[in-house]
């Protein structure tokens, strides 16, 4: 039975919540501005006066890396899971406890919570950084409205597929306590495959076929590609099938995980 | 269907359970702790060995013991958190960790060292969850909430985030919230651990209140005896894993009764002890003009050495204490 009364209800909590921290919010959002303008800076200079590099995926400008960078940051406040420290956290502290013991989805609850955390980062932290960084440098617009939309498409795959990834390494808390090194480790994988910050058409080809067969291109490059028009609509059609793949998948591998957790998982505390 | 391997059975039913765990074995230095890694050694420990018990809806049950005698390990299998390593639990006709869903919507659950509501927002706003999640009717809701607001007074903090409360406070908040889908078995683990007298009290009338007037069975861990006192009129008493005692709460008292003592002010002295020991004095300690007098309340009275003091000694005051569940369960403790 799907209560969406409930998971709402547990959406605005988080949200909420969040809106406690207003400083950290803050520092964070001067922080990821920096950022931006520091990818700004390394793109110019690798372009080194140049306006536009020839790729595999034909020719990239540099307003369109410029593109690139800000999309890859907004990305960041939609496809975002914490979901593996979240887990760690109530594991170490006992307060896993807690959620065994009410009538809920433990994936729906975290799911709820972290999407939750994120409608409060794009309202707060996302809308003010994309209006103040499109007012200084402007947006390179989809080429075609198709483009737009396929874009968009593939946005709820990335962020449901990261969270999946994330609350199956965390999962694996209940065997191992503290797992948020596990994190740390999906973390890496995110920033060198995802294309997060380096697009895959400056891959080399071998790196290229490496990450054709991973999930991370899905998260970042695949929508952002998908907006930038350097991807066809049919690769773009693919894409999405190959999210949702992965998705059915991870559905099934964290069931697997759950059930056996369940048996292992030692509460800690008193 | 409820139906189960144990049989149906209304209220809770135990039978041999037991819960092992491995804890690694830490070698001492910095050589022990990389072997440690690398080819870990580990040590089995039984926290709850083989228990079996019955508890009978409407019965109030004090789950006692030392510290790390296996108490919150068995609360935990009995609310589905840990699974058992062997033996068989049923909670109203449920298996906590088989059914978890099902288990946990005919449950409240009280943990006095973790709250469950949630930390950064109103108490208002968890209550709503609460309800949401446990899909409660508006109307039931709203008099479920009416009602025990009034009782653990609620009212004064209910729009404030929990991070702000007292310790009273939120813990008054939890019971109200453990309370709101109205579930037939309650689960307290150290209710009242870190709580004045008064907030003490607060809870322990609402515990009564929900056990008396509602016909909820309640099972409680404390360190407490105020709690046993005041609450319980049956006690399982738990030590390394494996029951000690059960039964009602006078017949532990009769059996572990320390002796009752009367303190008086005698500035003469003693003069005759051996009428003393006669009328029923087990030990007679004197310094500086007061004596302390212990007996066994079961053998003489209290009356009977005061007479004796008074007919063949000059006493000026006197006081007398009863033996309180305290010291029943420090002789308790003591003799396992």
């Amino acid at each position: 039975m799907f209560r969406g009364r409930l998971y709402a209800q547990l959406f605005v909590n988080e949200a909420i919540s969040h809106a406690a921290y207003r400083f950290n919010t803050f520092l964070s959002s001067a922080g990821r501005i920096v950022f931006i303008f520091v990818q700004f800076a390394i793109w110019r200079a690798l372009y080194g006066g140049r306006d536009a590099m020839e790729t595999d995926y034909g020719s990239v400008s540099l307003r369109e890396m410029t593109t690139y960078v800000l999309l890859s940051s907004a990305l960041s406040y939609l496809v975002y899971a914490d979901v593996i420290e979240r887990i760690d956290q109530r594991i170490k502290s006992g307060e896993i406890a807690i959620d065994f013991i009410r009538p809920i989805s433990h994936l729906l609850y975290h799911l709820a919570g972290v999407w939750g955390g994120s409608l409060y980062s794009i309202a707060v932290q996302l809308v003010p950084m994309a209006v103040l960084v499109i007012a200084i440098v402007g947006i390179e617009l989809p080429p075609t409205a198709g483009a737009g939309l396929l874009c968009l498409a593939l946005v709820p795959g990335a962020s449901l597929l990261l969270f999946l990834m994330s609350y199956t390494l965390g999962l694996v808390g209940f065997w191992h306590m503290s797992v948020w090194q596990l994190g740390a480790y999906l973390w890496m994988m995110i920033r060198l495959f995802s294309g997060a910050f380096i697009p895959l058409w400056f891959f080399p080809d071998w790196l290229v076929a490496v990450s054709d067969y991973l999930p991370f291109r899905l998260l970042y490059f695949a929508p952002i590609a998908a907006w930038l028009g350097k991807i066809t609509p049919a690769e773009a059609a693919a894409l999405v099938a190959h999210q949702w793949v992965w998705i059915g998948a991870l559905l099934v591998l964290q069931r697997v995980l759950w059930l056996a957790g369940i048996r292992k998982v030692v509460v800690q505390g008193g | 269907m409820t139906a189960t391997v144990t049989g149906t059975h209304a209220g809770i039913r135990v039978r041999g359970i037991t819960r092992e765990f491995k804890r690694q074995r830490r070698r001492p230095g910095l050589g022990g702790a990389v072997r440690g890694l690398f080819a870990p050694e580990y040590d089995v420990l039984t926290a709850v060995d083989r228990i079996s018990f019955d508890i009978e809806p409407g019965e109030v049950v004090g789950y006692i013991g030392p510290n790390g005698a296996g108490k919150s390990t068995t609360i935990k299998m009995l609310v589905g958190i840990l699974v058992p390593t062997s033996g068989e639990v049923s909670v109203g006709g449920i298996v906590p960790h088989r059914q978890r869903m099902a288990n946990a919507r005919n449950i409240g659950v009280v943990f006095g060292q973790r709250t469950q509501l949630w930390w950064d927002i109103p108490v208002s706003d968890t209550f709503k969850v609460i309800r949401h999640m446990y899909g409660i009717p508006l109307p039931d809701y709203e008099r479920a909430l009416a009602r025990f607001a009034d009782i653990l007074a609620i009212d004064e903090f209910m729009d404030v985030a929990v991070r702000q409360l007292s310790l009273g406070q939120r813990m008054r908040a939890d019971f109200c919230c453990a309370m709101l889908h109205d579930p037939d078995f309650i689960f307290l683990d150290e209710p009242t651990i870190g709580l004045d007298v008064v907030a003490k009290e607060h809870i322990r009338q609402f515990i009564r209140e929900v056990n008396r007037t509602h016909g909820k069975t309640v099972i409680l861990t404390t360190h407490d005896m105020g709690d046993i006192e005041k609450l319980c009129d049956r006690v399982i008493v738990i030590d390394k894993g494996r029951i000690m005692y059960d039964g009602d709460l006078d017949a532990l008292k009769r059996r572990y009764a320390a002796d009752s003592v009367i303190t008086a002010d005698v500035p003469g002295g003693i003069r005759d002890r051996a009428r003393l020991e006669a009328a029923g004095a087990k030990r007679v300690d004197v310094s500086d003009g007061t004596v302390t007098i212990a007996f066994d309340a079961a053998r003489t009275t209290a009356a009977a050495i005061v007479g004796e003091l008074l007919r063949s000694n000059e006493m000026t005051d006197f006081s007398t204490e009863e033996p309180d569940i305290e010291h029943v369960i420090r002789n308790l403790y003591a003799s396992l």
